[in-house]
């Protein structure tokens, strides 16, 4: 299978176990191809993680093969750059130094890769901080970073497991927003990608397929499912609705007329209104002010939510939304931070 | 704060002054002068006891030299050798029991050993009694920092172990700016006491060779081994005063800012934590000094990268050293050859222990005599331990639960603890002299001198580690007194007390051997215990005696690990871990 041109990444017949635990995954064949993004969808604990760490080349396979271009791994993919959950950042580090690590690996001479950092720096928005610690940063400014180390190598895949879960949800939908726009407008040095994620309106807005993972005898099988809609993607519109429903049917097991289901997966309409009045008036986000953490994560923020629960806001606007300003910053670091988080990275 | 754009983070929030950099240029030349004035002596200068009062600076300065070589010794034994075994499981299975067994053998029965044995080896017996003082500090403190940073290799966060795997960095990056930085913490700490222990020994080395007549290492501890001789109370009064000073000077001047530094360490701001702050590295980071040593730095390692050792993947990948997941580590071709080395020379010290045993007339009865005075050792390490326990552990957790009694007792109890206490037998053995107590309950008490501060250090350090929120948590439950303690402070503390209890009772171990024998002026007090034993065999010159008892001290050592701290500590892993 890896023969055929276009599949850059391969696993084949995977399980995995820890130790003398029960199997985590049984049996998974999965092809990624060139210019494709590929959400990873489950239950906690079906064994994603595990998945994306055996495709990273991070965790040995018990049996099978992952293969990237044809060959099989026997360590850490050397076309994969990998976006973790919890940033994995080098507290001791700049955040310069953080993002040119990946170059110096590969040994690339001292100006060179700085040159490069700066530019990635830049792509992700992150232009000026590059002297700051990660410690100084907003989550939403660490994981830029996490990005822009992951870019800079020009991986062929970027792999991310749960990229934007440890980040309030106004700055996920912000860095989301920019990573699809990357994505779309090919100046991105990247292939493919693979996402992990817990958010099924995620899952819809970025990915191609979807692979879900479900428990079969003996660990984890993965069932894939395309999402055949056109780019840029309108949530608006109903197909949109029709794949989170989908999807969301197949996870619970449930048939694809369900009812709409209970709070913590999307957002409460009543909260929801508040949210779009806000919009319509175009000035500060209310929740803006103080904590927007809101009980579940679910994927609505500051868009309008018609009942059926689905943000009916355009893709968010790239650090032109008045109403996102000093959110990310304010829940997270009272002080400074949320002027920066905001301050346009390029011109 | 503006834009942190311009240089240095942090740290560039300390306004730079004129006269901070004239204090600390000025303060880096008296050091380096005073290091290379006192090395060239150590070198050169014939080995002298001084009773002169005023020669104290110059003594309290040729033993700071030598705690300094064993604590740079002791890094890179750490390094070193921590490194070997986390790299290969079959490496490890073999270095890491064996770093087990050196630590619990008792150094100071092999001071005369030692001694003798550096003498003939090196050209001058100067250079021998330097090097066996050396040892003997070396000895207290490595195979404690080698045991920390193996640990923090095997431990690393796993995030950090994927992300370096996942970059793809070389060995040297993945040691350099993964493996080392996550373990500075725990280093510097364990530096830290390991440091204040060394004093022990050192006073412990100095004092032997003041005692062995002939030549003796100028030191504090040979100024007071010579006062005690004497009988001369004024004298050991004026060298306990001379090392209080030194250590304060050093705590103030080294480990406080080292401690402050290595803050920039943390992997994650652990809340309740206290902030260790330091006037000197404040000092040093307001100087320029540091940024133009760090920009010197730089521009040579450019001249390195550009002479061309940087080529496309160059390097080769640095390995999972954590243990649990990762490829399977395949063995490394040195791995038989080291084992089969490690394994040899130990083979062969207990072949030639053997057969030197069982060649003495008394054969194996010779062992009964020091397993029967081990069990009254025993009792005492056991009645101290107890007790200790009962006075600092309460005592600790009081101080350890507020930040702002943390702040102001740590450094005391870190003095405390690098007191050697050895200097202050003397003065002890002159009270029960004068009292007519017995040594034989006294020498509990003379261990405990110096044993004691580990069980108090690791009670506060526990108790700080408790989180904010559990403390919470039970105010709002209204759970108070007895029931906090069992609930919440007792097991809370529990595995740093664990941690504690085995340094106190390997430390009252090796010290029984100088507290169970005490001279003032002439007058010998001995108690009945192990620790005697080993002490007059090494002054007799009995070697199979000694050997003899040095062997058994370790196996007691051994058992006493194995059966009680290592069960305990277990059970602090499994049950009472906080994470
Ligand atoms: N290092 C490990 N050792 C042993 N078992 C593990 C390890 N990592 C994961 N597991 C087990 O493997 C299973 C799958 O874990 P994994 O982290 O891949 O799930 P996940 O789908 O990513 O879950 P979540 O959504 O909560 O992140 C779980 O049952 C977990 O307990
Ligand atoms: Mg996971």
């Amino acid at each position: 299978m890896s023969g055929e041109p276009n599949v850059l990444l391969a696993a084949h017949a995977l399980t995995k176990r820890y130790g003398d635990g029960p199997p985590v995954l049984a049996g998974l064949d999965l092809d990624v191809r060139e210019g494709e993004i590929v959400a990873l969808l489950g239950r906690s604990g079906s064994g994603k993680s595990t998945l994306l760490r055996c495709l990273a080349g991070l965790l040995p396979p018990s049996t099978g093969a992952v293969t990237y271009r044809g060959v099989a791994l026997t360590g850490a993919n050397p076309g994969a750059a990998m976006v973790f959950q919890t940033f994995a950042l080098l507290p001791w580090l700049t955040v310069l130094q953080n993002v040119e690590v990946g170059l110096e690996a590969r040994g690339v001479a001292r100006a060179a890769r700085r040159h490069a950092a700066l530019n990635a720096l830049d792509l992700i928005g992150l232009a000026g901080f590059q002297s700051a610690y990660p410690k100084e940063l907003s989550g939403g400014m660490r994981q830029r970073v996490g990005f822009a180390r992951a870019l800079v190598v020009e991986p062929d895949l970027l792999l991310m497991d749960e990229p934007f879960s440890a980040l309030d949800v106004l700055t996920a939908e912000n860095l989301r927003g920019e990573l699809l726009e990357l994505w779309e407008s090919g100046e991105f040095p990247t292939q493919a990608m693979v996402l992990v994620t817990h958010n099924l309106e995620e899952a819809v807005l970025l990915a191609d397929r979807a692979v879900v993972l479900g428990t079969g005898p003996g660990g984890a099988v993965g069932t894939v499912y395309d999402i055949p809609l056109p780019r840029p993607r309108d949530r608006d519109a109903p197909e949109f609705a029709a794949q989170i429903e989908r999807l969301y049917a197949v996870m619970t097991g449930r048939p694809e007329a369900a009812p709409l289901p209970p709070l913590g997966l999307r957002p409460a309409p009543r909260q929801a209104s508040d949210a779009g009045g806000a919009e319509a008036s175009g000035g500060q986000h209310p929740l803006g002010a103080g904590g927007v953490s809101r009980p579940g994560g679910g994927p609505a923020v500051a868009g309008g939510v018609d009942h059926a629960g689905h943000i009916s806001r355009e893709q968010p606007r790239l650090r032109q939304q008045p109403g996102d300003v000093g959110v990310g910053g304010a829940v997270e670091d009272p002080r400074a931070v949320a002027a920066r988080e905001h301050e346009p990275g390029r011109p | 704060m503006a834009m942190p754009s311009g240089a240095g983070g942090r740290t560039a929030r300390l306004a730079p002054s004129f006269l901070s950099d004239a204090v600390v240029g000025l303060g880096v030349l008296a050091v380096a002068y005073a290091a290379i004035r006192l090395g060239y002596e150590a070198a050169s200068s014939p080995a002298s006891v001084s009773t002169d009062p005023a020669d104290l600076p110059y003594l309290a300065g040729r033993s700071l030299l030598r705690m300094f070589a064993a604590l740079a010794l002791s890094l890179v034994f750490a390094l070193v050798w921590a490194y070997a075994a986390a790299r290969s499981r079959r490496v490890g299975r073999v270095l890491i029991p064996l770093l087990d067994v050196l630590q619990s053998l008792p150094v100071l029965g092999f001071l005369v050993v030692a001694v003798s044995g550096f003498t003939t080896v090196l050209p001058r017996s100067e250079w021998g009694l330097e090097a066996a003082a050396v040892f003997a500090i070396f000895s207290s403190q490595a195979w404690n920092m080698a045991f920390a940073f193996y640990q923090s290799l095997i431990t690393l966060p796993r995030e950090l172990d994927e992300m370096a795997r996942d970059m793809g960095f070389t060995r040297w990056m993945r040691f350099w700016k993964v493996e080392l930085p996550s373990a500075a913490i725990g280093l510097v700490w364990n530096g830290m006491l390991s440091f204040a222990g060394g004093w022990f020994f050192l006073v412990a080395a100095e004092a032997a060779t003041a005692a062995g007549g002939v030549h003796a290492l100028p030191g504090v501890g040979s100024f007071a081994g010579a006062a005690v001789a004497a009988g001369d109370l004024g004298g050991v009064g004026w060298a306990v005063a001379a090392t209080a000073a030194t250590v304060v000077v050093v705590n103030f001047l080294f480990w406080r800012p080292l401690v402050a530094w290595a803050e920039r360490f943390k992997v994650e701001q652990a809340e309740g934590a206290t902030v260790q702050r330091s006037v000197v590295l404040d000092l040093l980071r307001r100087s320029r000094w540091p940024r133009l040593a760090g920009r010197a730095l730089g521009l040579a390692r450019d001249m390195l990268e550009r002479a061309g050792s940087h080529r496309p993947g160059a390097g080769r990948p640095g390995e999972c050293l954590r243990r649990g997941d990762g490829w399977q580590q395949n063995g490394h071709s040195g791995d038989t050859l080291i084992n089969a080395a490690v394994c040899t020379s130990a083979g062969a010290a207990l072949a030639v222990l053997a057969v030197y045993l069982a060649r003495h007339p008394a054969g194996p009865a010779l062992l009964l005599e020091p397993l029967l005075l081990g069990a009254v050792t025993l009792v005492r390490v056991l009645v101290l331990v107890a007790v200790a326990t009962l006075v600092w552990v309460p005592i600790g957790v009081a101080i350890g639960l507020s930040p702002r009694l943390t702040r102001i007792a740590q450094p005391i109890v870190q003095v405390l603890a690098s007191f050697p206490a050895d200097l202050l037998f003397p003065l002890a053995t002159w009270l029960f002299l004068a009292t007519g107590a017995g040594l034989d309950v006294g020498g509990a008490f003379l261990m405990a001198l110096g044993a004691q501060w580990y069980i108090l250090f690791n009670a506060i350090a526990g108790a700080t580690a408790v989180p904010a929120d559990l403390r919470e948590a039970m105010d709002s439950l209204g759970v108070y007194g007895w029931r906090r303690w069992r609930r919440l402070v007792i097991p809370a503390v529990f595995p740093a007390y664990v941690t504690g209890g085995i340094t106190a009772s390997g430390g009252a171990w090796n010290a029984s051997i100088v507290a169970e024998v005490v001279t003032f002026g002439g007058t010998v007090v001995t108690a009945t215990g192990l620790g005697a034993y080993v002490s007059q065999a090494a002054d007799a010159g009995d070697h199979p005696r000694l050997v003899a008892g040095v062997l058994v001290m370790a196996f007691y050592v051994m058992a006493l690990n194995r059966l009680v701290w290592r069960r305990l500590y277990r059970l602090a892993d499994r049950r009472y871990s906080l994470d």
